[in-house]
């Protein structure tokens, strides 16, 4: 049956044209959601020279091995120079240096891991400036100077990834 | 060639601690005249103002990097044949070779201990 009652044909007519209009708001919020979603997959991809997000955390826990490691020699070399016991001098002389030796290289972990951790900052910083360009908060884009070998900067290799001392031997030895 | 003990040997780096390393081990291997620099701009400066032996470098430093440097060396006629070793935690396939078609003597990836340090010495003087 037809409603032919005016009041309730433009009430109908009003609803629908409200659906409609919800609709188009709903659509847009959906809009931008999926290109917020797009924005945030990019910044990873974008932030050049930066890691992502999984490789900082395995650059932390390297950095927390390394540092007990270092820790662990510099304890041990600590230990063995308390203890050291040398019928001459020039024995305890040159049993004191060899430890202290492994102290000095035991440090070098100081070098490597603030490198490390340089990776993990350049990605937060990164990943800040690219949130603030998405949210217009903070559109500047400030990207670090970049070097004619910036391609070549990677800083230290996680463990099992880089090429060891033997490797680069063979390298220097076969590269022309 | 036998290694000169006497000779200055420059260090560069943008790290003090591995500066201070590398000249303790350096001055375990009977190595005692060493300068530091903290990048490649300073050490090209020091360069030109003193001859050294030998050049230990690192490769990630600000603003001019350890390959750049290397790149600068052997490209001057005067410092050109001065032996270059770098010394750095870029240990990629592609980092050794630009490394060595850009001239450098040797290559040691950190951390390091110092036997190496001193066989890639040896190996740089040809004993």
């Amino acid at each position: 049956m037809t409603n032919t009652n005016p009041k309730e044909t433009a009430l109908g007519a009003r609803v629908a044209r409200m659906e409609a209009e919800l609709r188009g708001v709903l659509e847009g919020i959906a809009g931008d959601i999926a290109s917020l979603k797009t924005e945030i997959a990019s910044i990873e991809q974008t932030s050049t020279g930066t890691i992502d997000i999984p490789e900082a955390g395995n650059e932390l826990a390297a950095v927390v091995e390394m540092t007990e490691q270092a820790s662990h020699v510099i304890m041990t070399a600590s230990e063995a120079i308390l203890g050291c016991e040398a019928d001459t001098l020039e024995d305890y002389r040159a049993a004191v240096e060899g430890e202290v030796m492994k102290i000095f290289e035991a440090c070098s972990f100081q070098d490597i891991t603030g490198q490390r951790i340089t990776k993990v900052v350049e990605t937060l910083t990164a990943i800040e400036s690219r949130l603030g360009e998405v949210t217009s908060e903070d559109a500047s884009d400030a990207h670090p100077p970049s070097c004619p070998d910036a391609h070549l900067l990677n800083g230290p290799a996680l463990p099992g990834k880089g090429l060891d001392q033997g490797d680069i031997d063979l390298l220097m030895t076969n590269v022309s | 060639m036998a290694v000169d003990q006497t000779m200055p040997i420059l260090v560069v780096d943008d790290y003090k601690t591995m500066i201070r390393i590398i000249r303790n081990l350096l001055k375990q291997l009977g190595f005692n005249d060493v300068d530091e620099a903290a990048d490649g701009t300073e050490a090209l400066q020091k360069m030109r103002s003193r001859k050294y032996g030998l050049v230990i470098s690192d490769w990630n430093m600000e603003p001019m990097t350890g390959y750049e440097l290397l790149k600068n060396v052997r490209g001057d006629e005067k410092l050109g044949r001065t032996p270059f070793i770098m010394v750095t935690a870029e240990s990629k396939t592609e980092n050794v070779i630009a490394a060595k078609k850009a001239g450098v003597n040797n290559y040691i990836v950190k951390p390091f201990n110092a036997a190496t340090l001193k066989s890639k010495i040896d190996a740089v003087f040809g004993e």
